[in-house]
């Protein structure tokens, strides 16, 4: 087993999504937050904290941004409870400028985050906050502390903060599992709940519904790879179902990103963007090199665009068999078993 | 075919050949091929363009050589005719006087040259669907035939012992299950289940005649949506295959709704905006775990070597023995598809826009190829459940709509 994955944050994010979807009994996800209600309300929502409460809370050590922009939002569709959930590899100082982002959180409570989401003010809301951290040593208890001694200084201005918990994430010879013991607001689930099954894969990560998270500036070999697959099985498909076609057709490097990497246009870390857009234009420059003698294909560097010239029907059979190898159109498809002749 | 003006001159005519045919069956000697309509999917990724577009003109070998009315079209390809009639926005229908050696191919080339065209997907549990409604509409003596049909395709062959070691039952075969018959319905509905119990290739209907409304004979369902008439009715025909439209239409619009995926943006001013996370995953579990031999030969098969039914296309990324991940495309329709796949299920991902078809064209054919005994979900419903709550709402017994 490979104890890393369990601390990558992208792994964490993508194993809370999918323990907030439905799957079926005996399938390898369990759906802990779903069945319990939860379902996912909102990712990476950039929330304001209102001056009112900011300006109280300069004086706290850590201070308070201005904004903040929890990973994901959970609602539970029974007691109507949002749970603000960030994730964390491991516990972070109450000096450190982490606690200045859960500061953030704590303060995000009841009706201001109501209000911070334009949601409807005869809505009564109840809001909590849940940090995922890796199992490991001390990481839930120190975490706890850390929390705690953020609250008590927002409690002491006069600003009230969200309950919260931390849930520690541990792995085990059967799956992976998800430690309450240090989430008194999320009781329901007692100690610790089972999440994922495994059967010794050395790697046992889920898909990733999300590859590349707006905050996270390293990826790992696998998410570079989902990057890149996804990024690819786009730009085919979306090439292939546009053609054959009268006129130039424009495939924008943007719009292929926000198709196969969903947040690509709220992520912040400009070097990453860059990176992953010089990617993807490698891909696209990569699958259409050996047809461009077929194809007029210019790219446009000023608008990170291809245009590629009309295509006639007769050669789609060409591009379908260049991009496939050609070998599933070999299988003899539907020779019915019938009594027609 | 000859030359028609009209729908009515058409269909009077293929009302006449199809009377004659039944006339000839009965006396067991045929001197023309039957009837068969092809029912052919659209893709509907942009509903707005699609409502005066027809798909198939922009296929290099077929020729629209005359349009009857709006939605029905003479066609010309290769050196056959046919007539094609649009039904709706999802369907059209082919009609072919041709033998199925050569139509059945045809159709199948036509299909392949589009990503904006597929079949028809009756999965066995699709035809289950179907065949409880067919209890509950005709008398207990009717003749009904079924044709079962299980393709061990990724059944690991080739894996033989070193050659001084080989017995003389150490071969490269693999199963292929075929059989049909006829039976009177009420006595099909008591051995079916206890078939189905020694034997799971009988969850793997690959052909289900409805009984004509109007007289003997009926006609024959294929699991790729052909049908043939072998009634002497031709408009009973065509709206038995309009009422199996309507509740495909339906269950495949359903799918749609629930499993699309994707963010919803949200705006809350020029600075602050959200997402929501819509569409949930299409679950398909085995009932006993594939074996590993038979787990890899899928993979490989599929994805590394490009063969096989499925028509898959992805890199894929094996995180274990027991564990591959694709981020891919479903080359029917040139659509991305994400999969994880264990021997125990496969979670498929569809992408917002992907055609419910999808779901349907890999039920039909996991439990054709891989293993007949399987469980669907469609998020939170189960697809068989999902499947016969829509029919249920379907009158197959209305009246016929000429």
């Amino acid at each position: 087993m490979n104890p890393s994955i369990i601390e990558d944050p992208l792994f964490q994010l993508n194993l809370i999504l999918f323990a907030s979807i439905y799957s079926p009994a005996g399938a390898r996800i369990i759906p802990v937050f779903h069945r319990a209600g939860y379902s996912i309300y909102k990712i990476s929502p950039k929330v304001s904290v209102p001056p009112t409460v900011s300006n109280r809370l300069q004086a706290i050590p850590t201070g308070v941004p201005n904004s903040a922009k929890p990973e994901v939002l959970l609602r539970n569709s029974q007691s109507g409870k949002v749970t603000i959930v960030e994730c964390k590899r491991n516990s972070f100082s109450s000096t450190s400028t982490t606690a200045r982002q859960a500061s953030g959180y704590l303060v995000l409570t009841d009706d201001i985050l109501r209000d911070a989401l334009a949601e409807p003010r005869h809505e009564k809301w109840t809001t909590d906050l849940l940090y995922f951290v890796t199992c490991n040593g001390d990481n839930e208890h120190l975490l706890n502390e850390c929390l705690k001694e953020l609250s008590g200084h927002i409690n002491d201005v006069g600003v009230n903060s969200n309950p919260f918990g931390v849930c520690g994430i541990e792995q085990k010879d059967d799956g992976v599992y998800f430690n309450f013991e240090y989430a008194p607001c999320m009781e329901e689930f007692g100690v610790q709940r089972k999440v994922l099954s495994t059967q010794g894969e050395e790697d046992f990560r889920t898909l990733y519904l999300i590859p590349a998270d707006v905050g996270i500036r390293q990826l790992d070999d696998y998410s570079k790879t989902v990057i890149t697959n996804r990024i690819r099985s786009s730009f085919i498909a979306l090439l292939m179902r546009s053609l054959p076609g009268k006129s130039t057709l424009v495939l924008s490097i943007e719009e292929l990103l926000q198709r196969s990497l969903l947040l690509w246009d709220i992520w912040e870390d400009t070097d990453t963007k860059r990176e992953i857009r010089s990617v993807a234009r490698e891909v696209a420059r990569k699958e259409l090199k050996s047809i461009k003698k077929k194809l007029h294909i210019e790219f446009r560097e000023d608008v990170h665009s291809f245009n590629i010239g009309p295509v006639e029907p007769k050669m789609l059979p060409r591009l379908t068999r260049y991009f496939t190898g050609g070998a599933y159109f070999e299988f003899p498809g539907q020779q019915n078993l019938g009594l027609d002749n | 075919m000859g030359e028609y003006k009209t729908r009515e001159e058409l269909f009077k005519y293929l009302e006449d050949y199809s009377g004659n045919r039944k006339a000839e069956i009965s006396e067991n000697k045929t001197s023309k091929p039957l009837l068969k309509s092809y029912v052919i999917e659209t893709y509907r990724s942009n509903p707005e363009k699609q409502l005066d577009y027809n798909p198939f003109k922009d296929i290099p070998s077929i020729t629209l050589s005359h349009q009857i009315d709006e939605s029905l079209y003479k066609i010309n390809i290769s050196k056959t005719t046919g007539y094609l009639e649009k039904i709706d926005d999802r369907f059209w229908l082919f009609y072919s006087l041709d033998r199925s050696s050569e139509c059945d191919v045809l159709v199948e080339r036509i299909v392949k040259q589009t990503s904006l065209l597929d079949h028809l997907w009756i999965s066995g549990k699709l035809f289950n669907v179907f065949w409880k409604h067919l209890l509950g509409m005709h008398k207990p003596h009717r003749f009904i035939r079924m044709s079962f049909e299980f393709d061990d395709y990724f059944y690991p062959r080739g894996k033989r012992g070193p050659e001084d070691e080989q017995d003389l039952d150490d071969v490269d075969e693999r199963k292929i299950s075929r059989i049909g018959f006829t039976e009177q319905k009420d006595v099909l509905d008591t051995i079916l289940p206890r078939l189905q119990d020694v034997l799971p290739s009988f969850y793997v209907t690959s052909l289900l005649r409805f009984p004509s409304k109007t007289g003997s004979g009926g006609h024959d369902f294929y699991y790729s949506g052909k049908v043939t008439n072998r009634s002497e009715n031709f408009r009973d025909h065509r709206q038995q295959i309009l009422n199996v439209c309507d509740i495909y239409g339906k269950i495949t619009q359903q799918i749609e709704d629930e499993v699309w995926f994707g963010l919803e943006k949200n705006t809350l001013n020029i600075d602050n905006h959200y997402y929501s996370l819509k569409g949930t995953p299409v679950v398909i579990m085995f009932e006993q775990e594939l074996s590993q031999d038979k787990f890899d030969n899928f993979i490989y098969l599929t994805f590394d070597k490009k063969k096989g039914p499925f028509r898959l296309w992805g890199q894929p990324i094996r995180l274990g023995s027991r564990l591959v991940h694709i981020y891919g495309i479903d080359m029917h329709l040139w659509q991305e598809i994400y999969l994880e796949m264990t021997p125990k299920q496969f979670t498929l991902i569809l992408p917002d826009g992907t055609c419910g078809n999808t779901v349907h064209r890999l039920v039909t054919n996991i439990q054709r190829y891989l293993d007949p005994k399987i469980k669907v979900s469609i998020g939170e419903k189960d697809y068989d459940h999902l499947s016969v709550s829509i029919a249920s709402g379907v009158n197959f017994d209305e009246s016929v709509d000429y």
